[in-house]
């Protein structure tokens, strides 16, 4: 705690002047404008990541500190204009200080790396880019924020060196602003973060209009537009060439000969201000200051280094001269052509159009911030309700434009969430959270927004794991949580995890024909078809008039090349479909059993009969008219038998049809009755508190974390907590 | 007196008419519309009438189109419109009227086909050939430099021509998951491009199909027709190829003059009914040419796929049955490296159908068996390669 004297207050008028930095001798050219010497992260796959290296990086992401495999840099900067003979906003006034430009930079070596790598052995559509930029005050409350997401080949060009050049506009107020840019491609990414401070702000003054380095005019960088400058070097951060030298002006007036200024590195430097001729105190940089990240801070005559007695400190970067700093020092040649502006002479429409999405963004950001406030104290279900709404009420207003927004604000709280839950090992929140990762998971998938899922996926897999008494209720229904968990793997075709989350699913839930199900034919779609009919036997056993797995039992002893007993099973499903009663049964039903009657089909023709298998076909069809499967079945057997022009006429009748057919279906991979788990999960929510949130009762009401650990196997986490 | 026999005559009338009226199968159905031996085609309303019965005691009629059931009518008039589609192609339409007493009739039409070509003797066989030296097309070569072989017999041709000889072509593109995004936009806009630069007297269909068929355009010269609705088409679902090709070489047989079917795809079935071997013995039935526009090249050895009908080597060999299939037909394979390339690919196919031999002769030894006759075509011409289909089943 500072108590601020009599003494201090001429220190603190001292150090509410302006710092100026002036290049008294440049020892070198700067041929480029390094912006950041952060170390940058070596790159390593997500996917090759455990857990909790996972978590390492959530944590990351969260805390705004920067990593990942990406190498970027961010340069905040103000008063820049975003086209050529735009004129940029003056730097002392106010409205400059309401408008930012982030710029963000990426290695284009990398880039390329990544785009190879998400070519191999993959179909469809390019890598895509994602960008979130978010302007968030002290409080982590957003001020503004910009999302893009587009095919990675859009910047087809920049996919090499020097790379990729994104200028994103944010709104902000006259107050202090952390801005942090989170890029991805795929799985990996990256994130840096800067802080600006508006040089408009009437205190402290250490950031004033000029205060960084002024280059002489034959050095200063040419940045290539869409940059127009005039005057000062537009950065939030000095940059300094080793070997230079400099002062630090205080412009201080009167001065305080107990000023002292620090300088914060490897090795602290202590400078002893002097005072020129006109009563300035100047403070000399001693430039055997090392290449790196350096702090200047004043001191004052008590030795208070807080920012209410000494004012904040200036980050200055130290840099040696035409050095590489880092691998992508490429990427940022200062006379490299930009290769995407955002906006691009937008009209005003679009304007409109991306600030109703940035507010919109902002709105469901503030929406989840708040269901998740309450997510430990009141459970699953009112943050869900919350959530929910918020994402119903901006379909309803913005229809498929809301789908960005949604998204880029579900990532902004699931940091928030991994704060919350996943850093300290907190399976009482985690467990209500994987409720709502699935509430929330269609608009993440549908925006690609893989990384964060899978993070709490596999997060509360483990959690729930840990999570189980030793029998009873619980037990059955961490495994079909488990269960619900290996969906997501299985639509993105991670079969293995899937398989894997499934196999433990079943030692918690060895009853639950679903989680069977899906795995016997996980099994049999990786051609391991005695397990696959292993496991539709035992399923079988408990539920002898299941339909899909008589089906499967079906198609996999024809695999197996028994065709007696895929006849028999093939019957069973026929019958065992005909006699579904409810409705969800008779809608799952319809494609079992065109399937059982399509293979029945096959099976008559392969024994040469395709007068008795056009008589199953015509009576299949009956039931199931729009199948073009039966259709081609039938026409093929018509054929046989000899009727081609019969053939030919049922031919006639396909007609494009929209959703999947019975055989599709099947290739499809059975998730419904997993997705059914999933709805009566939801659905069940609030009497379930009972059950899963039996922790969250116990929960001391402190807003500080209990400091339970993964390591080991915490009493508190299975079913007693204490 | 001379009056009985008549008033017999009358009673045993009425007696036969109220029997009818109440025993089983006994109601009288008969087609209002459409009217017999008229070809039939698009949407058709299909009307009947239904007598030996009051009306109310009908339960229902229902209406059966190439014997798959297609609409039921509870009470007058027993009356639907159904869309027959525009194939050229015979239909069989039934009613079936029940009453409530469980009296039955039924009704059976059957629409004739056109016919355009019923004066051309079908044993008249047609080889559409492709010649080239060194990689390049030849499309100078004479009748007399030809000579056709039928099971080692040579042949007297009795027509030769080349040039723009007018097609019916089906361009097959695959639009399954693989095909989302970009790539099925290079691949229609590819197709599109084909159809602009077809001649007048060509026709085409579109089909884009996933394990069910996506877009079906009606067979037709024009372009705008063809292309209508491609660009909503969207990509998804798994690969019936099998049973696509399969439909669209029957759909073919019911065409006039020479026959294309193009095939952009990867190959790779994973849903299909049938196997390549019924598309085999189905192409080998047919005239039409095959083309496949392979994405992805040939595949690598160490490339494997499952299915859940299918293992790795079950693939690999309906993959090279539908090389031979291809090629057997007189056609060929175009590797694409993806289908940036497709526009291109189809210009090729549409170059080399413009300069085709179109050969025809009577076979000498025509069996009518179904047996199968090995076709060869051999040039005089030093360093001419000829191309064409392996042969024909002798129907």
């Amino acid at each position: 705690m500072t108590h601020h004297t009599a003494a201090t207050r001429p220190a603190m008028t001292l150090l509410a002047t302006t710092l100026l930095a002036t290049t008294l001798l440049a020892t070198a050219a700067l041929a480029a404008t390094p912006i950041e010497t952060a170390p940058v992260a070596p790159a390593r796959p997500h996917g090759a990541s455990t857990i909790e290296l996972t978590m390492r990086e959530a944590a990351l992401l969260v805390g705004g500190e920067d990593g990942g495999s990406v190498p970027m840099a961010l340069l905040v900067l103000s008063g820049a204009a975003l086209e050529p003979g735009d004129a940029p906003a003056s730097g002392s006034s106010a409205a400059a200080a309401s408008t930012l430009v982030a710029q963000v930079e990426v290695d284009g070596r990398r880039l390329r790396e990544l785009v190879s790598a998400a070519a191999d052995g993959r179909y469809g559509e390019p890598p895509r880019l994602d960008l979130f930029v978010y302007a968030l005050r002290d409080d982590l409350e957003v001020v503004d924020a910009v999302t893009l997401s587009t095919p990675l080949d859009t910047f087809a060009d920049a996919a090499a060196p020097p790379g990729l050049r994104l200028l994103v506009p944010l709104a902000v107020s006259s107050q202090p602003v952390n801005v942090r840019a989170l890029l991805r491609v795929e799985e990996s990414f990256g994130l840096r973060s800067d802080r600006f401070e508006p040089r408009a702000s009437p205190a402290p003054l250490l950031v004033g209009p000029s205060w960084p380095v002024v280059y002489p005019e034959d050095r200063r960088p040419s940045l290539a537009p869409p940059w127009s400058l005039d005057g000062d070097l537009p950065t939030s951060r000095a940059v300094a060439v080793a070997g230079s030298s400099f002062i630090v002006d205080t412009d201080s007036g009167t001065g305080d000969s107990f000023l002292r200024l620090e300088a914060l590195g490897t090795a602290p430097h202590r400078l002893e201000p002097r005072r020129d001729a006109e009563g300035r105190t100047h403070v000399d940089l001693p430039f055997e200051l090392e290449p790196g990240l350096w702090r200047l801070r004043l001191v004052d005559r008590e030795g208070n280094t807080e920012e209410a007695a000494a004012g904040p400190a200036l980050e200055l970067a130290v840099v040696e001269p035409e050095t590489t700093v880092t691998d992508w020092r490429d990427a940022i040649r200062s006379d490299a052509e930009p290769r995407a502006i955002i906006p691009s002479a937008p009209p005003v429409a679009d304007s409109l159009r991306r600030r109703e999405q940035r507010e919109l963004m902002v709105a469901l950001y503030r929406a989840q911030r708040e269901a998740f406030a309450t997510l430990v104290s009141d459970g699953f279900a009112p943050a869900t309700a919350a959530w929910l709404k918020h994402e119903r009420q901006a379909y309803e207003q913005h229809g498929g434009d809301a789908l960005e927004p949604i998204a880029a604000a579900q990532t902004a709280a699931f940091r928030e969430l991994a704060v919350h839950a996943g850093r300290d090992g907190r399976p009482d929140a985690m467990l209500p959270a994987l409720l709502l990762v699935a509430a929330t998971g269609r608009a993440h998938l549908a925006a690609r927004q893989h990384l964060l899922a899978r993070l709490a996926l596999e997060r509360a897999a483990t959690l729930s794991e840990l999570w189980v008494a030793e029998g009873g209720a619980e037990r059955a229904e961490a495994g079909r949580l488990l269960g619900v968990l290996a969906l997501r793997p299985l639509r993105h075709g991670a079969a293995g995890i899937a398989a894997d989350l499934l196999r433990r699913a079943l030692l918690l839930a060895p009853d639950d024909p679903a989680l069977r199900l899906v795995l016997g034919a996980l099994e049999a779609r990786d051609q391991r078809f005695d397990t696959a009919l292993e496991h539709f036997d035992d399923l079988l056993a408990s539920h002898p008039d299941h339909p899909e797995a008589q089906l499967r039992r079906g198609l996999v002893a024809r695999r197996l090349g028994d065709t007696e007993l895929a006849r028999e099973a093939l019957e069973a499903a026929s019958a065992a479909v005909a006699s579904a009663i409810s409705e969800s049964e008779r809608g799952r039903a319809d494609w079992v059993g065109a399937l059982a009657a399509q293979e029945l089909v096959r099976l008559e023709l392969e024994a040469g009969r395709p007068r008795d298998a056009a008589t199953r076909a015509r009576a299949a069809l009956t039931r199931h008219p729009e199948d073009p499967s039966l259709r081609v079945a039938l026409a093929w057997a018509l054929e046989a038998a000899g009727d081609v022009a019969a053939a030919r006429s049922v031919l006639a009748g396909l007609r494009p049809a929209p959703g999947l057919t019975a055989r599709g279906q099947i290739v499809e991979l059975p998730v419904q009755p997993l997705a059914a788990e999933r709805r009566r999960l939801l659905a069940a929510a609030s009497a379930r508190r009972a059950v899963l949130g039996e922790c969250l009762d116990q929960l001391p009401q402190s807003s500080e974390p209990p400091t339970w650990t993964l390591e080991g196997r915490p009493s508190d986490i299975t079913g007693s907590p204490r | 007196m001379t009056r009985w026999p008549t008033l017999c005559a009358l009673l045993a009338l009425l007696l036969a008419t109220s029997g009818a009226a109440r025993g089983a199968d006994e109601l009288a159905v008969s087609f209002v519309s459409p009217p017999v031996g008229v070809p039939l085609f698009g949407a058709v309303e299909i009307e009947v009438e239904v007598r030996g019965a009051p009306i109310d005691a009908i339960a229902s009629v229902e209406f059966f189109v190439d014997g798959l059931f297609v609409d039921r009518v509870d009470r007058p008039p027993f009356r639907i419109d159904h869309d027959l589609g525009d194939g050229n192609t015979s239909h069989r339409l039934e009613a079936l009227a029940t009453a409530h007493d469980g009296g039955r009739g039924e009704a059976l039409l059957v629409s004739p086909a056109i016919r355009v070509d019923e004066a051309v003797d079908a044993a008249l066989q047609q080889l559409y050939v492709t010649a080239e030296r060194d990689g390049r097309r030849v499309d100078d070569l004479r009748r007399d430099e030809l000579i056709v072989l039928d099971d080692g017999v040579p042949q007297r041709l009795v027509t030769f021509e080349r040039g723009e000889v007018p097609m019916t072509a089906i361009v097959l593109v695959d639009a399954s998951e693989s095909m989302r995004g970009p790539r099925l936009r290079a691949a229609t806009d590819g197709a599109r491009a084909f159809v602009d630069a077809m001649a007048e007297l060509d026709e085409a269909k579109l089909v884009l199909f996933a394990d069910r068929m996506l877009h079906a355009s009606p067979f037709t010269g024009f372009g705008e027709v063809l292309t209508t609705g491609l660009g909503a088409a969207r990509a998804g679902g798994a690969t019936a190829l099998n049973d696509h090709l399969y439909t669209a070489l029957h759909e073919l047989e019911e065409r006039q003059g020479r026959r294309v079917l193009i095939l952009l795809s990867d190959g790779v079935d994973v849903s299909s009914i049938l196997s390549m071997e019924q598309v085999r013995r189905a192409a080998s039935r047919s005239r039409a040419l095959i083309y496949w526009l392979r994405l992805g090249g040939a595949p690598d050895a160490s490339q494997r796929f499952y299915s859940m009908w299918r293992g790795a080597e079950e693939h690999a060999e309906e993959l090279e049955l539908l090389e031979r299939t291809v090629l057997a037909t007189g056609g060929r394979i175009v590797d694409l490296g993806d289908t940036d390339r497709a526009g291109d690919a189809f210009a090729a196919v549409l170059a080399e159908l413009r300069d085709q031999y179109v050969l025809g002769f009577y076979p000498s030894h025509d069996r009518g068996d179904g047996s199968w006759h090995e076709v060869e075509v051999r040039s005089l011409r030093r360093g001419v390669t000829l191309r064409t289909r392996a042969g024909y089943r002798d129907d």
